[in-house]
């Protein structure tokens, strides 16, 4: 089992390489340079070479990519923003927690509720109880985040005046957001959930369990749900893998300095340390939740744990 | 004779579609004694499992129907029982071996964990934790499975020691009866006949009232006190074992059953199957539901059902006898 941990973590080294050479040559192929981006557009051409030399920009692309790694490696330097001339890490740690908050929050919430509804659906399959339940799914899916999050602020913040519309100051400027994000996750747990759990219930094993004389809720929970956990549990975790990249649509409207705007207004700026410290950032994070998702899988299925421990 | 344990009385279950209606089980009576064993024959259609899962009350409920029909249970109608009393009965009363142990044991629980489930759930001694382990142990020690392997998962054993594990769980409660549905049918031949021969120990020391469901004729000669011989949903015939097995008159498809067997003894180029199908249940014949298939067949059998013909223990439901007699 730890040899298989081992194994995964060091296999992230080549992925993450990867990763930084692929976003550095597409950051290469933009327009522009950094100096010009640095000292604005009045700025005099050879003070803007002069930069540009400093920081390397005029060498080839593998010795720039050569550096970047060594500086990162060496010295865990990720490299000053363009934008602000500070370390760019110092700034996603100041964004994450905002990110991270809205993150668990609705992932939390979408899990709760999809998985629970979609149980119901799946039990009740055929029934105005699955019908509905079906029909909120699809709605929740198809309804984009942005138009979400408006009517949500429509409502609640200026019809009602129950909550606040941006921000993120206090606990109660995160409730709409959150549920916003959570909102559309939790349309495709729903769906999912009651796919494999129809498949779940007719199991024979299941039919075994009910013979022994166990209740209908122990069945359907802890024998055809227990079942059906992996591909939820793939589900959830790249759900929240993804979220880590922020959610730029509702960070957006909800005016919240999470990762998403950071990286997007990083990149319409063409902040190319931003830009590449961030996508570092959320691959390394993808990669570890989906390392956890697989080590979640040994810890439900046996059988999926003797492999690990055979590999 | 000693007391009833079970007596079913006209039976009868359908599994209704927007499609079609099956008629699986038609009017069908049997009982069955303390620590007696019954045996229920017939091909795969013939609807022994349906009868077995409406003995337990588990047949699926959105396509299942019991359209009328008495089980007694000890003297109690479960038909009429509420949810809850009726799971108090299934694992500990009466509990069921299913046909595929490959799939009947759930594959993420450990095999100690699952025979623990149904003692736990039946919990009248107020056991503690450690008497339901003990208990576990006891079993699978019962069924020749080294207790020490109790937290083993289903995939780390195979298909006979499933079929073990399987058999212990349903025991673990000493149920009055034990339903075997095709206990065998999963197992190569030579797992089958050690699973069977402990199975019939396992009945003979605990006392239980047994179930067995088959296509196996062997197997009946080995287990059954009595024998019931399905087609079409009906019992065409019933009787003790010796009526069945030794005794004069029978049901023509009961003679072309046991003319299928293959016989050592005479040498024959071909098997001597049953002509024709077993008819759709969605579309049964008039009539004898035997008749398109039966070389007996005269113009009233396609017409009428026929009515029990009855001697002693043995009943046969054809026309061939009922006529004689009026003849």
């Amino acid at each position: 089992m730890y040899k298989y941990v081992i194994k995964r973590i060091l296999l992230l080294i080549p992925v993450l390489l990867g990763v930084v050479f692929i976003v550095f040559f597409i950051m290469n192929l933009t327009p522009g340079d950094p100096g010009r981006l640095i000292l604005g557009e009045s700025a005099k051409q050879e003070d803007v070479d002069r930069l540009n030399d400093r920081l390397g920009f005029n060498k080839p692309y593998f010795v720039r990519f050569f550096n970047y790694i060594k500086d990162i490696v060496t010295k865990f330097d990720f490299g000053l923003s363009y934008a602000t001339q500070k370390p760019v890490v110092d700034q996603i740690l100041i964004k994450f927690p905002y990110t991270l908050k809205m993150a668990i929050a609705s992932v939390f919430l979408s899990t709760i509720f999809g998985v629970t509804l979609g149980v119901t659906a799946a039990v009740k399959q055929y029934t105005a109880i699955d019908s509905s339940i079906t029909v909120l799914a699809m709605v929740f899916t198809v309804m984009p985040a942005y138009w979400t999050g408006m009517l949500m602020i429509l409502l609640f913040s200026i019809k009602l005046g129950w909550l606040p519309a941006s921000g993120a100051s206090s606990l109660k400027h995160y409730i709409l957001p959150v549920l916003t994000i959570a909102i559309t996750a939790m349309g495709s747990m729903m769906r999912l959930t009651r796919s494999v759990m129809l498949e779940a219930i007719r199991q024979d094993y299941v039919r075994t369990a009910r013979a022994k004389g166990a209740p209908e809720r122990r069945v359907v929970y802890g024998h055809a749900l227990k079942n059906a956990l992996l591909p939820l549990i793939t589900s959830v975790g790249s759900m929240f893998g993804g979220m880590m990249g922020g959610a730029v649509l509702s960070e957006t409207v909800f005016n919240i300095p999470g990762i998403g705007s950071y990286i997007v207004s990083s990149i319409r700026s063409k902040d190319i340390p931003a830009v590449m410290t961030c996508t570092l950032f959320f691959a390394t994070l993808f990669s570890l939740i989906m390392l956890c998702v697989d080590l979640l899988y040994a810890f439900v299925d046996p059988r999926i744990k003797a492999k690990y421990v055979n590999s | 004779m000693s007391e009833k344990l079970l007596e079913v009385k006209n039976l009868e279950v359908i599994y209704k579609t927007d499609l079609e209606t099956v008629r699986a089980v038609n009017n069908i009576s049997f009982s069955l004694e303390k620590s007696q064993t019954l045996g229920l024959v017939g091909e795969t259609g013939a609807g022994k499992t349906t009868t077995a899962l409406a003995l337990l009350r588990l047949l699926p409920d959105r396509t299942a129907r019991v359209l009328q029909g008495e089980i007694v249970f000890n003297g109690k109608n479960i038909m009429e029982l509420e949810e809850k009393e009726m799971r108090d009965i299934r694992g500990e009363k009466i509990s069921m071996i299913f046909q595929d142990p490959m799939t009947a044991l759930n594959p993420v629980m450990t095999v100690g964990a699952q025979i623990a489930e149904a003692l736990e759930l039946h919990n009248d001694a107020n056991r503690g934790k450690e008497a339901v382990e003990k208990r576990v142990n006891e079993v699978l020690e019962m069924v020749g499975i080294p207790a020490m392997r109790k937290n083993d998962s289903p995939h780390q054993f195979s298909g006979g020691m499933k079929q073990r594990v399987v058999i212990a769980m349903a025991l673990a409660c000493e149920p009055e009866l034990l339903i075997a549905d095709e206990p065998t049918t999963a197992l190569d031949v030579t797992i089958q006949a050690q699973v069977l021969a402990m199975m019939n120990e396992l009945r003979d020391r605990l006392q239980t009232a047994m179930i067995m469901i088959t296509h196996d004729l062997g197997i009946i000669a080995e287990t059954c006190d009595n024998v019931a011989i399905m087609y079409a949903g009906e019992i065409i015939e019933y009787g003790t074992a010796e009526d069945i097995f030794e005794g004069e008159q029978h049901h023509p498809y009961t003679v072309g059953l046991f003319g299928s067997i293959p016989n050592l003894e005479v040498e024959a180029r071909r098997l001597s199957p049953i002509d024709g199908l077993m008819p759709d249940p969605t579309n049964l014949p008039e009539g004898c539901k035997f008749s398109p298939r039966c070389p007996h067949c005269t113009d009233k059998c396609r017409r009428e059902q026929p009515a029990y013909y009855e001697t002693g223990t043995h009943r046969i439901l054809c026309h061939l006898y009922s006529k004689e007699e009026s003849l």
